[in-house]
C-alpha cells in the first residue's frame, strides 16, 4: 500500500469519525435565540440601554419604565423604534461613541467635552435616590437625612459609575457593584449602607427580598438626584432630525396625559416621587444640568 | 543481604519513583493547566464531540500556540452563571448581567436564521421587517420570547417547542410555516432527522442575530489579565495562520462561513475590551 493511500484511509477516517460525531451528537440544548422585538424588527432604529429594572429590562412587558416613556414619545412622531438592554455601561457606551448608533439610554456619563460635541442629550425623566440599610444590623444609627458626616467608619455601597467624591471626603469606605448585589451585601452585613434609585431599591426588595421588607429601612426623602436622558448622535444620519422630534414627542405625551398614564401603571408597583414635572422641566430648560452626575437635595 | 531482599528492595524504589514522577506530574498538572466551565452546547461546545466540539477545538488550537492546557469542564449553565469563582464559556450577556470577569474574550459567534421546508410553501419568503411575519405560524424554543406583546400587537404568532428537533418535525409536517433556530444547530438537525431531505430545507439570515461566543477568566483567577493576554495572542497566531478558518469550514463547510465572521468579530473584541473602572 503506498503513503499516498494510507494518508488517504487516515484522512477518510478522520472525517467518518467527526461527521458521526456531529450526525450523532444530540443538539437537545434549550440555546434557543432570546426572541426579542430587536431581533425580528431590522426595519427599527435600535436604541439601547442599561439593563436595570424597573427602568430598562427585558423582564417587563413594555420593556420597563423608560423603555414606555421613550417609545411612547418616538411613537408620538411616528418614529418607530426598538429597545435593547445590555448587562454594562461600557457596552451602551460602546454602541454610543464608537458603533456610532441613533441614541443609547444614559444617567448623565459625564461625557467629554470632546464627545458632547456629537451628542445631544434629552432628559426624559428624573431619577431619585436614596440610602437602605438592613435595619437589625443598624438599630441605633440615626437617621441620614442630614450629611455623611457622622458614618465615617462604616461601608457604602454604589453602583459602578456612581461620582463618590464628596462621600469620600467623609472618610466612608466604598464597595461597587450591581445594585442587586448591593442589597445581598447589604443583608449579609458586609454592607453598611446602599445609595441607589429609589424605584430600583423598591423593585429588589419587592422581588428579591419581598419577607424582608420590614427590615430594609431608607432615608424619610430621597438625597440625591440626576436626569434619565436619551442620547442621540449626530455622527448618525437620523440622530438630529431623530432628536428633534423626540423632544417634540416628550411635550405631546405629557400635554396629552400619556406620560402620566404611564407613570401610574407603575405607580402600582414603585411609589413615583410627587414633584417628577418640575424636576424634569428643570433639567429639560437647564443645559448644563444635562451631563451632571448627582445634585444633593 | 540476600539477593532477594535486594530484589525487594529494588523493586520498592522503582515503585517509589514511578509513584513521586505520577504524584509529580498529576500536580503539575492540576498547576498548569487552565480549567474553563462550558455548557452542553452542540455543535459549540459538547463533550461528545472532538475536542468538545467548534468553540472547544479554537480554544486547544489557541492554548497549543501559547503552550497552555486548557481542560474544558461540561456544568449546567445555572451553575456556571451562579458561581463567580469560575472560568466560564459561553454568551457574555448572561453572565455579565450578574458577575465581573477578568477578561471577556470573544473567541466565535453564533447566528440565528429562520428556517422553512420549501415543499410545504409556494411563496419566496423574504425578512426585511417584522410585518414580513404576519400570517405565519413561527416555532421556538420555549422560554425564549421576550415582551409577547409586543409581537401580538403586530399580528406575528409563535408556537413553542421544547426541542430543535420538535421544531424541525413540526417543520415538516406542516404545523409551522418558519422556526427561529441557530443556524448550525439547525442544519446539524436538518442532518440528523432528515438526511435525504438537507436540500429541502432553506435558512433566511436575521440580520441581528449575531452574537458572541467568549472565555471569560473568574476576576479572582491567579494572574488573570496575563492570562487574558496569552490567550488574546493564541486566538491572533490561529487566525493568522489559517487553522481558525479551518476549524469553521469543518463545521460550516467550505466558503460557508458567514462572510462577516471576522469583521463581526474584531468588533466584539473591541466592545467587550473593558477598561479599568469603565464598568
Amino acid at each position: 500500500m503506498t503513503i499516498v493511500r494510507r494518508c488517504q484511509i487516515v484522512a477518510t477516517a478522520i472525517v467518518i469519525v467527526v461527521a458521526s460525531s456531529l450526525a450523532l451528537c444530540k443538539p437537545a440544548m434549550a440555546t434557543g435565540p432570546r426572541v426579542t422585538p430587536g431581533l425580528l424588527s431590522p426595519e427599527k432604529n435600535e436604541v439601547f440601554a442599561l439593563e436595570m429594572p424597573p427602568f430598562a429590562t427585558a423582564d417587563i412587558p413594555g420593556g420597563g419604565l423608560f423603555s414606555e416613556i421613550v417609545l411612547e414619545a418616538l411613537k408620538a412622531e411616528s418614529v418607530d423604534a426598538v429597545i435593547e438592554t445590555l448587562p454594562l455601561t461600557r457596552l451602551v457606551r460602546y454602541y454610543l461613541l464608537q458603533d456610532v448608533s441613533l441614541a443609547v439610554l444614559a444617567q448623565a456619563w459625564n461625557f467629554t467635552d470632546e464627545e458632547r460635541k456629537d451628542l445631544i442629550v434629552v432628559p426624559f425623566y428624573v431619577i431619585s435616590g436614596r440610602y437602605f440599610y438592613y435595619v437589625p444590623a443598624h438599630k441605633d444609627l440615626p437617621p441620614w437625612n442630614e450629611g455623611l458626616d457622622h458614618l465615617r467608619g462604616h461601608t457604602y455601597g454604589a453602583g459602578r459609575g456612581d461620582k463618590i467624591d464628596a462621600d469620600s471626603q467623609a472618610g466612608i469606605s466604598f464597595t461597587y457593584d450591581r445594585p442587586v448585589m448591593l442589597f445581598r451585601k447589604l443583608k449579609s452585613g458586609s454592607l453598611d449602607f446602599v445609595s441607589a434609585p429609589d424605584l430600583v431599591g423598591e423593585w429588589i426588595i419587592a422581588k428579591q427580598f419581598p419577607k424582608e421588607k420590614h427590615n430594609i429601612g431608607k432615608t424619610d426623602k430621597a438625597v440625591w438626584e440626576v436626569p434619565a436622558s436619551i442620547v442621540f448622535s449626530k455622527k448618525h444620519p437620523d440622530g438630529e432630525v431623530t432628536a428633534k422630534k423626540f423632544v417634540r414627542g416628550l411635550s405631546e405625551i405629557i400635554r396629552s396625559g400619556r406620560y402620566q398614564d404611564i407613570l401610574d401603571k407603575y405607580q402600582g408597583i414603585i411609589q413615583i416621587p410627587a414633584n417628577y414635572k418640575e424636576r424634569l422641566e428643570y433639567y429639560r430648560n437647564n443645559e448644563e444640568m444635562k451631563n451632571t452626575w448627582s445634585t444633593r437635595r | 543481604m540476600s539477593r532477594t531482599a535486594i530484589a525487594g528492595c529494588g523493586t520498592l524504589v522503582v515503585l517509589g519513583m514511578l509513584l513521586t514522577w505520577l504524584i509529580g506530574s498529576s500536580a503539575n498538572g492540576q498547576e498548569t493547566a487552565v480549567k474553563f466551565g462550558a455548557n452542553e452546547s452542540p455543535p459549540y461546545w459538547s463533550k461528545n464531540l472532538p475536542y468538545g466540539g467548534l468553540c472547544g477545538e479554537i480554544l486547544h488550537a489557541m492554548s497549543k500556540e501559547i503552550d497552555l492546557e486548557t481542560v474544558i469542564e461540561f456544568k449546567p449553565i445555572k451553575r456556571l452563571i451562579d458561581d463567580d469563582t469560575d472560568n466560564v464559556t459561553g454568551n457574555p450577556m448572561f453572565f455579565l448581567a450578574n458577575h465581573d470577569y477578568g477578561s471577556t474574550i470573544p473567541i466565535a459567534l453564533c447566528y440565528s436564521a429562520l428556517f422553512h421546508y420549501r415543499p410545504n410553501r409556494t411563496e419566496d419568503i423574504a425578512f426585511t421587517r417584522l410585518a414580513d411575519l404576519k400570517g405565519y405560524k413561527i416555532g421556538i424554543q420555549k422560554g425564549t420570547l421576550v415582551d409577547r406583546s409586543y409581537f401580538d400587537s403586530a399580528g406575528v404568532t409563535f408556537e413553542e417547542s421544547y426541542s430543535e428537533q420538535s421544531l424541525f418535525k413540526k417543520l415538516k409536517l406542516g404545523r409551522l410555516d418558519l422556526c427561529i433556530c441557530i443556524d448550525l444547530v439547525g442544519h446539524l438537525t436538518i442532518q440528523e432527522l432528515f438526511p435525504e431531505e438537507v436540500g429541502n430545507f432553506a435558512a433566511i439570515n436575521i440580520p441581528r442575530s449575531v452574537t458572541p461566543i467568549a472565555i471569560m477568566p473568574a476576576e479572582k483567577y491567579p494572574h488573570a489579565k496575563e492570562l487574558a493576554k496569552k490567550y488574546r495572542k493564541g486566538l491572533r497566531i490561529i487566525t493568522e495562520n489559517g487553522t481558525y478558518q479551518d476549524i469553521l469550514e469543518k463545521y460550516y463547510g467550505k466558503n460557508r462561513i458567514p462572510v462577516d465572521w471576522f469583521s463581526n468579530l474584531t468588533r466584539f473584541a473591541d466592545m467587550y475590551d473593558i477598561k479599568e473602572g469603565s464598568r
